[in-house]
Formats: C-alpha cells, structure tokens, sequence
C-alpha cells in the first residue's frame, strides 16, 4: 500500500492534466484562455495534456504494482517520471496562466505604480520558472517523489542545447564563433589574472584566489567545481566563493535585461553582452531567454558564447594548475583535462547543424526552406512592446491615411497580435490561410506606402508592422517544431536547475571573496557592455 | 589491515575509466546520490542525449517534411 | 550526575565555549567521560548550486576533496582542543556527516550520553571579510533540534 502512497503525487497529476485536456478540448476554457490571451495554444494544451497525463498514469500504477529493481525502465523511466511530470506541470502552468496572468496584472497596476512589474523585472516564463524552483527548493524543499526526476534537468537542457544547432547557418556560425572566442578569450583571462592581482593586492592565500579567479572567469560554479580540488581550496574559501558567484548571477539574472532593454541593444548585442558578462552558463540562458522570450535571436548568441565559453574551462583549470606550481592536488595532464572532459554534446549541437545546412529541415519544394506560415505560434507574435505601440498608434489616429482594407489588418494585427486569418476560422485552413495571407499583403502595402512617404508613421510603428510580416515569413514547419521542442527543453532545464539553487548556498556568500568577486564581475560586466555595444553592430541573424 | 584492504573496488563505467578505489567504510549510497544525473557516466548522458535529439528531430521532419 | 558528555563543536568562538566548560568541568569530576562530536554539514553536497556543465566526475572530485579538506581541517581543530586542554587526550573525538541536528541526537543515543552541550547562538558578522572558521556557516534551529533530544542539552555560555 505504501508504494501507492508514494505514487499518489504523481497519480494526481496524470489525472489532473487528463482532466483539464479533455476540459481544455471541449472548449469550456475558450473564455478564460481568450482572456489570458493563450487561446491560440489550446490545441497545443490538449495534445500536451493528453499525452503527458496519460503517461504519468500509466507510470505511476506500473510503479505501484511493480517491485522497484535496477534495470534501465527504472532507472531511466520508471523512478524520475514523477519528477519530470511534475517539472512539466510547473512549465505548462507557468507558460499557460502565470506569465499571462503577470502580465494583465502589471498592467491593472500600472496606474498606482507608474511602471509595469513584469517589464522592470522581466518576468517571463524563463524566469518565473525559475523563480518558481527556487522557490519549492527553499520553502518545502524539492519533494522526495521528484528527486530522481529534477536530476534529469541538466539532461534536457543539454538537449535543448543540441536542437539550437539547427538554428544556425554557416555564416552565422563562423561570424558568430569569431566575435566569441575574441570576447570570451579576452574577458576570461582579463578576469583571471585580475582576480589574481586582488588576491595579490589584498594578500590573500593562493588557493582562495585561484578558486575565485576559475569563478569569476569562466563560468562560475562550474568552474570552481571544477578548480577547487585543483587549487586545494579550503571550505570555507569554497563556500564564500560559490555563495557569491551564486547570488551575483543572480542579480545578474534580473539586471541584465532591464539594463539590456533601456540601453536599446539588439538582440545580438545582448546575447553577446550576457554571453560575458553573466557567470553561469544557465543564467546565461534564462538571461537571454528574459531579453526576449519570443525570438531566439538572442538565446541564439548567448549560446556560442556559452559553448566557447564551455571550451575555455578545461584551458583555465590547467593554467591555474600551472600557476598553483607543485603543491596542486590533483595530477594533469592535457589528455585528463581537454579530451576526457570534452563535452560530447556539442558534437551533438554540429551534428544537428550540420544536418540543417544540408538542408534537412527545408521542404524541397521551396528556396531555403523560407515560406508564408499564418497559423497560429506563440513565436508568431509581436512583442508586447510592439503591441503596445501598436495600440496607442491605432488609439492616436496614426493610422489616418490608410485605406480601410489597411486599417482592418492593423487592427486585427492588434487584436490577435500576430498575422492570421480570423480565430473563429480556424478550423477551416483554406480560408483561415487565405484571409491571413490577405492581411499580410495589406501590411507590405502599408510599409511601402510609408517607404514612399504617401503616409505617415513613427519608426516604432513602421518597425512593429515590419517584425510582425517578418515573423510570418518562416523557415519551415520542420524548423518551427523543432524550435518549439527546443524551447519547451530549454524552459525544463532551467526550472529543475532552478530547484537545486538553495538559500543555504546563496547565504555562504561573504569574506574576502564577496570583496573581490563584486569588483572583478562589475568590472567585467561594465567594460563587456561597452565593447558589445562598440563592437557588435552588423551582425544580422536570420 | 593494510591500507588496501580498507577499500573496495566499484565500478564507475566509461567516463571514470572502469573502477575507482574507495575506503570500504564510504557511505555508497550517499556516493551515488552525489551524480548529479540519473545516468552513470557522463559521456553516457550525452550520447543518450543526442540520441534522443536525433529521434526527435526524426520524427519532426517525418510528421513535417515527408509525410505532408 | 552527568557522566558522559556529547560535545558538540565545530571550532567557532561559541563552540569555544562549550569546550572550556566541558573540560574546565571534568577537571573537578575526572571519571566523566566526553566525546567531541564534530559534524560535516551534507549540505556541501548542495553547494554546487545549478552548475550543469561539469560531469559527474567532476562532481566527485570535487566532493572528495571538500571531504579531504574537512577532514584536515577537522583533525586541526581537535589538535587545537588536545593541545588547550590536556584532558581532552582522554576524550574520545567521532566525526560524522549529515544532518546536523540529526546527528547530534543519533550519536548521543548511539553513545549513551546523558547531557549534550553546545555552544551558544552567536550573531554571526554578516560581511565580515576575514574567515570566521571552517565549513559551511550553519546554525541548528532549536525547533529542529529539540523534539529530537535523547537526553538534556545544555548550552554554554
């Protein structure tokens, strides 16, 4: 009976998701959806709920009648199910009400605060769902149901890591693999040996800096995980300097955005700047995923620049080995550091690029890949600051001099927030696409009507309209889908990292090493901000 | 007892190169606890890792490309 | 009336205390017999925060090492005791990793120890940039503690 019990957690769910997608595809949660603005995902909500409500049933009465033993269906299936369903409900709870529902929040307070919460603080699915392990971590602790389950984070995050190959093309990659290992290189051996210099200046014991310098420098826990055996790093120089890597990234995960927006980077420019800037390489991910959730332009940068910085690990630990002299803990060499610790799945990650620039993921029938998609995405959309500008252009009269085939696909540009055919229509593709692909056709006039100064609109609303035809002119289904999974890995890893961030390990943050650390990550964050910004101009990303 | 009797040989897959000595008296069950993965070897994790993006990806462009 | 003591230290100035007072006792009462208890918080096992790139191996390493350090450090500190009190040579020194709490009042049961002593809750100096000991900065919390005891605590002050 007892093995039920332990079950029940993950019964409930099953049974909860079969329940809310059968709810979900009778159609009773139209209203509420249209009001949280997520109407368009219900299709995906009911297959979604569907197949991981049945799952979880099914794994949790075969769990409940079966001895638990050591083969690969209980070590891989059986024992973290519980876990996984339970990360996936907080993802889809997140995407699907939480984020949603912030938003017209902030919006109903905007009047009493002066500015919107979720905009000064990015609250996104990314980081709410973050937020939201953090927060189950260090209130009731990660339920013992799900322990095995949360441990498989890291592994779909590697594997969202994976999929993003296929994003990139061949000049992206090179381009972008140029600027990082400039950028990376500098600032990780510029923080390095500036640490070093602290520790020096402050005289401070070698194995303290060394530790914090690998932190500071590459890529924060990660590394002085990875250097402190090797430096022969004392406890509590361990703790101070993890506790402040852990919550400077964290600080680093809320400001970077803001600051990123209200200096008006571009994407590239941000993924870049948090690509150096922001220690660890999750935190870089959710950074860049905070900067823009919709697009993956950003995710896109930060990533190789996570990746070389992933690549430069190895070369620090032997450096500091070499700088640590004899007294190092731990014998190395070039094989045990470079080639056994060499991360397999990015070959994976140029393994699936590789397949795209084959053009694996293009249908034949059009030129790369690229055609006239209006169904309806969440990447499809504009973004909220598009749509607000939108709005008011629309509630300003800006849109005077249009003709009223025009103003019609503004305004339902505004309404649906994307180009598409009509909502009540979409059942019936032919129409639906042929109606969307009118509206769109009516956008472009529009742009080439302002390009030709016949009519007069702001930059903002001249860019919002270009985003949003842009947005609807695809890759192709392949490549949208294998996005979409992408994101939904991306946003699992982050939330069960999320859980494994406790307060205990954030509080250990304090001695010399809060001293040294928040002078090297300030400076590395101010002087990688303007070389971004002076640098990084011309990249484009498809 | 000699220093290598109070150890135990366990065996730790690919990536810890076979086995790995511990003192007899380790808490092993805290020793497996402390992977931070449900998979015993990372090298493991990864090509699992691929090897599930690589059906994945198969069955996106066979339900996207092929079979439309 | 007590006869065998759980001392429970980690080599803090509050801990200080509970040891000077054990000793300083057993000097009127030489027939008690101490154990100093020195826990490792598992709560290293934590410290590796959302770290996501290392291997597993890594992690090993480097929890072997947090191991190996404490232990030295810990082998330093009840150097320390021993050479400050001469009647600690006589005590018997266990080091255990876990919950701390937990661990107290399973090694005081284990042991059959009829007083546990600790050392007073003291304000720790939040920012201060000089170390303030070793291991992990971890207090117990009394409603942790308490329901647990096998026997009388006494805290020294």
């Amino acid at each position: 009976m007892s093995k039920v019990k332990e079950q029940m957690p993950t019964l409930i769910m099953g049974a909860g998701l079969l329940v809310y997608g059968l709810i979900a595809q009778s159609g009773a949660l139209l209203p509420i959806a249209q009001y949280l603005h997520t109407h368009k995902t219900l299709d995906l909500q009911v297959t979604m709920c569907l197949i991981v409500g049945c799952i979880a049933l099914a794994g949790a009465l075969v769990n409940s009648v079966r001895k638990p033993g050591h083969s690969n269906l209980d070590t891989f299936i059986l024992q973290p199910l519980g876990g996984i369903v339970l990360i996936l409900v907080m993802a889809m709870l997140i995407r699907w009400y939480a984020e949603p529902l912030m938003k017209i929040i902030s919006q109903s307070l905007q009047p009493i605060l002066g500015f919107k919460i979720y905009k000064v603080l990015n609250l996104n699915y990314v980081v709410l769902g973050i937020l939201a392990g953090v927060v189950l971590t260090n209130t009731w602790g990660i339920p013992k149901f799900a322990a095995p389950g949360v441990k498989c984070a890291r592994f779909v995050l590697k594997m969202g890591v994976i999929m993003l190959g296929a994003r990139y093309s061949f000049a992206e990659l090179a381009k972008l693999g140029v600027y990082s290992v400039f950028l990376v290189g500098f600032f990780v051996l510029g923080t390095v040996f500036l640490v070093l210099w602290l520790g020096n200046i402050f005289k401070q014991p070698k194995s303290m800096t060394g530790v914090l310098s690998a932190g500071m420098g590459v890529c924060g826990v990660s590394a002085t995980v990875a250097v402190a055996p090797v430096v022969k790093a004392k406890s509590s120089e361990m703790a101070y300097t993890i506790g402040t890597i852990l919550s400077f990234g964290i600080v680093c995960m809320f400001i970077f955005p803001t600051i990123g927006k209200l200096a008006g980077m571009s994407p590239v420019q941000f993924g870049a700047w948090a690509g150096t800037g922001i220690l660890n390489s999750a935190q870089v991910a959710a950074a860049a995923l905070a900067f823009n959730a919709v697009d993956i332009e950003t995710l896109k940068v930060a990533e190789i620049f996570n990746i070389t910085r992933v690549l430069f690990l190895p070369i620090i630990v032997l450096v500091l080995a070499t700088w640590f002299g004899k007294e190092s803990g731990h014998k190395l060499s070039f094989k045990t550091v470079v080639i056994d610790k060499f991360p397999v799945f990015i070959i994976g990650f140029l393994i699936l690029f590789f397949l795209s620039s084959i053009g694996m993921f293009s249908p034949p029938s059009h030129y790369k890949g690229k055609y006239i998609d209006v169904s309806y995405n969440d990447r499809t959309q504009v973004t909220h600051e598009e749509w607000e500008t939108l709005n008011n252009a629309i509630a300003a009269g800006e849109f005077s001099g249009l003709t009223p085939k025009q103003l019609e696909a503004v305004t339902d540009l505004v309404k649906q927030r994307q180009v598409a055919g009509n909502f009540e229509d979409r059942g019936n593709k032919k129409e639906f696409d042929h109606v969307g692909r009118a509206r769109m056709t009516q956008l472009e006039g529009i742009l080439a009507a302002a390009k030709a100064k016949q009519i007069q609109l702001s930059a903002d609303v001249k860019s919002a309209i270009k985003h949003a035809v842009k947005q609807v002119h695809k890759k192709s289904k392949t490549v949208v889908t294998l996005t979409d999974f992408m994101i939904w890995f991306f946003a699992f890893g982050l939330i069960g990292l999320g859980m494994q961030i406790t307060k205990k390990s954030i509080t250990q943050a304090g001695g010399w090493p809060i001293v040294m650390g928040v002078i090297a990550g300030i400076t590395k964050a101010t002087l990688s901000f303007f070389v971004v910004l002076w640098l990084i101009k011309d990249v484009v990303l498809n | 007892m000699t220093e290598e009797d109070k150890k135990v040989t366990i065996e730790t897959g690919e990536a810890g190169k076979g086995t790995t000595k511990l003192p007899k008296d380790a808490n092993t069950e805290e020793l497996e606890e402390r992977a931070l993965s449900v998979f015993s070897s990372d090298r493991n994790e990864d090509i699992t890792a691929l090897i599930f993006c690589l059906i994945t990806t198969f069955l996106v462009v066979l339900f996207t490309k092929w079979l439309v | 009336m007590f006869s065998n003591i759980l001392l429970c230290t980690h080599g803090t100035d509050g801990a200080q205390k509970a040891e000077s007072l054990v000793f300083r006792k057993q000097e009127s009462v030489p027939d008690m017999v101490v154990t100093v208890l020195t826990v490792l918080d598992e709560d290293w096992r934590q410290m590796t925060g959302d770290d996501w790139l290392n291997s597993s191996k890594t992690h090993t390493v480097f929890l072997d090492h947090v191991e190996e350090q404490m232990n030295e450090e810990i082998a330093e500190e009840w150097q320390r005791i021993k050479k400050h009190y001469p009647l600690a040579t006589q005590a018997k020194f266990v080091q255990r990793t876990g919950n701390i709490s937990e661990i107290i009042t399973k090694t005081a049961r284990e042991l059959h120890c009829d007083l546990i002593v600790i050392g007073p809750w003291t304000r720790r100096k939040k920012f201060s940039i000089h170390s303030t000991g070793m291991g992990l900065r971890s207090t117990m919390k009394n409603k942790e503690l308490h329901p647990l005891l096998p026997c009388p605590l006494l805290i020294a002050p």
